[in-house]
């Protein structure tokens, strides 16, 4: 894969996280809420960085669509958990695809930035979720594909 | 007579023979393990220099003794053994990743064994130092490897904010 294309995958997956916190940000309140609110604004810097990335290589980022499916529908906040779960391993994946792609250090740098920014928050709301999602961590983020998020253990 | 005479000869015969058998046996050992190991040494001399080869031999050696120091802390009757098994399983599947991708157990100069204790915050300081060493290791490596060096240090430094929880 080139770095233009792993980066424009990348990009795509920073717009539909925005979009799914956008979204889970409803059902949750309380430090959960906060701690929402602050991913949508790392997602929207890390979209803003990859955009200028794109630019960088003189190509068109890719523009949102204009409406999304969420890859599990948002009824509940375990249900707005298990998305971030989601939103964040996908970000992570996106973020191995950039470094496989690149021998910059520089962007490798970064891309180890964002793929250890996304394993934090993947872990934070699995705990989240309760011990059954905590023990479907991935133990290598982003290469291995993470087995399902189950439902949460608690009320939601 | 003749009978007994032909009986101590044949026993005298098997001692030898037996005795032979095993000394050639020890030398054949003996001698082969050197010859094979000098075998193996060429082999690898002639082989190119894998690249990234260094780095993956350096992180199996980090998760090693990762592997060791969880040990120790779960030997502790206070551990929370849950949290802390998962972490290890963690590494035990870092260490076979970076098996499968070539890495070889290399005998340290200065062999340095598990501390004696490991409580979370020292488990989190040796994470936190894994993570750095393997962000360095993904910058410098081959296209082929940075990929499993950058989740290697994303996974540890993630291990570190937990041990810290």
């Amino acid at each position: 894969m080139s770095l233009l294309s792993a980066l424009q995958h990348a990009l795509a997956v920073e717009h539909a996280a925005v979009y799914g916190y956008g979204l889970l940000g409803a059902r949750l309140s309380g430090t959960e809420l906060a701690a929402a609110q602050a991913a949508y604004a790392a997602h929207q810097n890390r979209r803003d960085a990859i955009d200028r990335m794109v630019r960088d290589l003189k190509a068109a980022p890719v523009v949102p669509p204009p409406a999304y499916r969420p890859r599990t529908p948002v009824t509940s906040r375990s249900s707005a958990l298990r998305l971030a779960v989601l939103l964040e391993d996908d970000g992570a994946a996106a973020s191995i695809g950039v470094i496989g792609a690149t021998d910059l250090a520089a962007t490798r740098r970064t891309a180890v930035g964002w793929l250890t920014d996304s394993t934090v928050r993947g872990q934070a709301w699995r705990t989240a979720l309760g011990a059954a999602a905590v023990a479907a961590t991935p133990a290598l983020p982003g290469l291995v594909e993470p087995t399902p998020t189950p439902a949460a253990t608690s009320s939601s | 007579m003749l009978v007994q005479g032909i009986a101590e000869h044949a026993r005298a015969m098997l001692a030898r023979v037996s005795w032979l058998v095993s000394r050639r046996g020890v030398l054949r050992a003996g001698l082969a393990v050197p010859v094979v190991a000098a075998c193996q040494r060429e082999r690898r001399r002639a082989e190119p220099p894998v690249p990234g080869a260094a780095h993956l031999d350096t992180a199996l050696a980090d998760e090693d003794r990762l592997l060791a120091a969880y040990d120790q802390a779960l030997a502790s009757p206070t551990a929370k053994t849950r949290s802390l098994q998962r972490l290890r399983d963690d590494h035990a599947e870092h260490r076979a990743a970076l098996v499968a991708a070539g890495a070889r157990v290399v005998p340290s100069p200065t062999p340095t064994g598990p501390p004696a204790s490991t409580p979370r915050p020292q488990l989190a300081a040796m994470e936190r130092a894994a993570s750095a060493a393997r962000l360095e290791s993904c910058l410098a490596a081959p296209r082929s490897l940075a990929p499993l060096f950058g989740s290697l240090a994303a996974s540890e430094a993630a291990h570190a904010v937990s041990l810290n929880a």
